[in-house]
């Protein structure tokens, strides 16, 4: 077991800057996922925590001790790569011995042997240990990789997207299975993606990242609940979220502020700290953000309305509907029940709290609270 | 006679060339690729058919008689029970045989060290490349000339070695029987030493990368890498490496011919020697000609053994294709698998 703390950490390729200044804690037997985009530094942060790469600027601590003057092979960490780096010309039980079989000096063959047994059991690989790799399915070499990495017991594992190769239905069960390893060894374990969900669903907690830098690091419900930015309202939640340009107005003691469209009723924003009463005398728009699972469907002229739509699309999921509308100014979408009554055409209200309402600085992409 | 026309109106759609169908398409192909096969037999099979007719005889081209009439010489295996009883070959023999290993082991290790070196980016690292592989451009005839002034007892490198030893070094590195052989096989490693190195930085900077961080990942130090790592992956391009420098050297000429033409007496002598000696100056055609049949089946025999293990790695990457096509194919019914594996959690 092991705490992970970055400090400043950057890194620079040239001109790009890889990673600028991350500052992160991830404590010990916590179950961390770098989540953001491609580039956004995610796996170069990931290599400087395994030592694959050298920091430019910045230090790595593994419980208070500066590492990153160490080689890989003195972090005692584990490395899961998204194409699994399997020994091709190895057999499956000389894949999972090859760290045991590093070790200097080396330990017996039997103490060995029962390592490798016992891990293979853990994985499910017992039954394929005389098998050349390049005999085995994706899936197994995903096993194998995970196996090969654990039996060094690590104080830190590593993941690189590991499950991105895999079919849909196996990778539920490989998070299921990965959450559950996790549990039983107690690792620090941080976990790479770009998959919103497997982030927010194997995760205690998430640092979503872009172009290098930290956006926002939380539980998930933090993220989902208070995003503290633009790009992370954006980029937590399943579906495509509504963004809608608004203007804040002075209104009694208060401060309001108006979707564009026909039938548009005022949302009492007042509770927001930030300097909305100065911005609402100088008419500066900021931007609304309300998730499609808040967004309710209501009769045209309903009391709740708070502006007025139509449906362009109906966009069936199963459990749930999702529902393009059309209003004057922009396209949001609503999830809505798969049993509800509406058809592509009808004219619709829309309502939602004002308690569910983001709002955001157009020009810093800040939250406002 | 129903069942007939039907298997001709099967076949119809198959056939390619309308008017001619089944074996008449065949002879049309066979004729048609018959001028080529027969250039390409021609090519091969004359020399070898000459070289092994001449070798029954003791055919000489002073003899008076043109090649043509070398039967009225004929004796069999005369030639060849000669050479297997002749001190002067197997001495060749074994010349030959002490260069090539000695020569290409010391050529693969330095390649490997210096493709190993290189194979990591560097400021000026393309540079350096180029510089290293310029002795394999020289004309062998002019390195073999250069060599050949560097090692005068009064040259060069005796001129270097004495500013660094004390007194005065003269090494006979052409005229002393015992050191002219480790004198030549030098030019042949300083020429192609860069051919081992490309290959090898070839199959370097090929290799996984993530493999390689893993291994190092799971504690592996530099020699632990490269003994169960980069070895075993590079192990097919070494052993091609290996069976191309090996062929070349067991047949190596130039810089012995340049350097000391086989002497002092015939302590640099190795098989092209010996048979350029039979040839031009002994003009013994009919015993070169047994000769060189007896090398080729030497060869053949220690070529078939070399490449086998080629074959054997050749068939493990097709396996390692046949298995990745298989998990392309297989994703299938493993979906069911992990289905019911995940209810039964």
């Amino acid at each position: 077991m092991a705490e992970i703390r970055l400090e400043k950490l950057t890194k620079h390729f040239d001109e790009v800057r890889a990673v600028d200044g991350l500052d992160l804690v991830a404590e010990h037997g916590s179950f961390i996922a770098l989540l953001g985009p491609s580039g956004c530094g995610k796996t170069t942060t990931m290599n400087m925590i395994a030592g694959l790469e050298r920091p430019t600027a910045g230090e790595i601590y593994f419980d208070d001790f500066p590492v990153s003057g160490l080689g890989p092979e003195k972090r005692s960490v584990g490395f899961v790569f998204q194409n699994y780096a399997i020994f091709t010309h190895m057999t499956v039980y000389e894949n999972l011995a090859f760290g045991l079989r590093m070790r200097k000096p080396r330990p017996p063959k039997d103490e060995i042997d029962r390592e490798v047994r016992a891990v293979a059991r853990t994985v499910g690989l017992s039954e394929q240990l005389e098998r050349r790799v390049t005999r085995l399915s994706v899936n197994d070499l995903q096993k194998a990789a995970l196996g090969r990495s654990m039996i060094v017991r690590p104080a830190i594992f590593l993941l690189d997207e590991p499950f991105s190769n895999l079919d849909a239905s196996f990778r539920a069960y490989m998070r299921a299975e990965l959450k559950r390893i996790q549990h039983e060894i107690g690792q620090t374990m941080v976990y790479v993606t770009h998959d919103q969900v497997e982030a927010m669903g194997m995760a205690d907690r998430i640092a979503v990242m872009d172009r290098g830098q930290l956006q926002q690091y939380g539980t998930p419900d933090e993220l989902y609940n208070r995003p503290e930015n633009r790009f992370v309202a954006n980029f937590i939640g399943s579906v495509l979220n509504n963004f809608l340009p608004v203007v804040p107005e002075a209104s009694g003691a208060g401060v309001v502020v108006r979707v564009t469209g026909t039938g548009s009723k005022p949302i009492d924003v007042s509770d927001r700290k930030v300097p909305l009463a100065e911005r609402a005398g100088a008419g500066l728009p900021l931007t609304l953000m309300v998730r499609p699972e808040k967004v309710r469907l209501v009769g045209p002229d309903a009391d709740e309305a708070l502006v007025r739509g139509s449906i362009t699309a109906i966009e069936p999921l199963g459990a749930t509907d999702v529902i393009h509308l059309r209003l004057d100014g922009a396209d949001i979408r609503s999830v809505a029940r798969p049993d509800a009554p509406l058809r592509v055409g009808d004219n619709v209200g829309i309502a939602f709290e004002a308690a569910d309402v983001h709002l955001f600085d157009d020009e810093t992409e800040h939250a406002i609270r | 006679m129903e069942a007939h026309n039907s298997q001709i109106e099967a076949r119809q759609p198959h056939s390619r060339l309308p008017g001619f169908g089944g074996r008449d398409e065949k002879r049309v192909a066979k004729l048609l690729v018959a001028p080529g096969q027969l250039l390409l037999a021609f090519i091969v099979l004359f020399p070898a058919g000459v070289a092994i007719y001449i070798g029954f005889t003791g055919w000489s081209p002073t003899s008076g008689d043109d090649f043509w009439h070398a039967y009225r010489h004929w004796h069999w295996f005369d030639g060849y029970w000669e050479a297997l009883t002749s001190v002067t070959f197997w001495e060749a023999m074994w010349r030959t045989v002490l260069i090539t290993v000695v020569c290409v082991t010391v050529e693969a290790v330095l390649g490997f060290a210096l493709a190993m070196l290189l194979v990591k980016n560097f400021r000026g690292r393309g540079l350096v490349t180029v510089f290293f592989l310029l002795p394999m451009m020289v004309v062998p005839a002019v390195s073999g000339f250069i060599f050949f002034m560097l090692y005068q007892v009064d040259g060069p490198v005796n001129g270097a070695l004495s500013a660094i030893l004390p007194g005065v070094v003269q090494i006979e590195w052409l005229q002393n029987a015992n050191v002219a052989i480790w004198t030549v096989m030098t030019v042949d490693i300083w020429q192609w030493t860069p051919l081992m190195f490309l290959i090898f930085l070839s199959g370097l900077a090929a290799l996984p990368e993530d493999q390689v961080n893993q291994a190092r990942i799971l504690g592996a130090g530099f020699w632990q890498q490269l003994r169960y790592l980069t070895l075993p992956m590079m192990k097919l391009i070494i052993l091609i490496a290996l069976i191309i420098r090996g062929l070349e050297a067991f047949k190596m000429f130039d810089p012995i011919y340049l350097l000391t033409r086989g002497g002092p007496g015939e302590a640099t002598t190795n098989i092209s020697i010996f048979l350029f000696d039979e040839t031009s100056v002994a003009t013994r055609w009919g015993y070169a000609s047994s000769v060189a049949i007896l090398v080729l089946i030497f060869v053949s025999i220690a070529g078939y053994w070399a490449i086998r293990p080629i074959e054997r790695a050749q068939e493990e990457t097709l396996e390692e294709l046949a298995g990745a096509e298989a998990r392309a194919a297989g994703a299938g019914p493993r979906i069911e698998e992990a289905i019911e594996a995940e209810a039964q959690i």
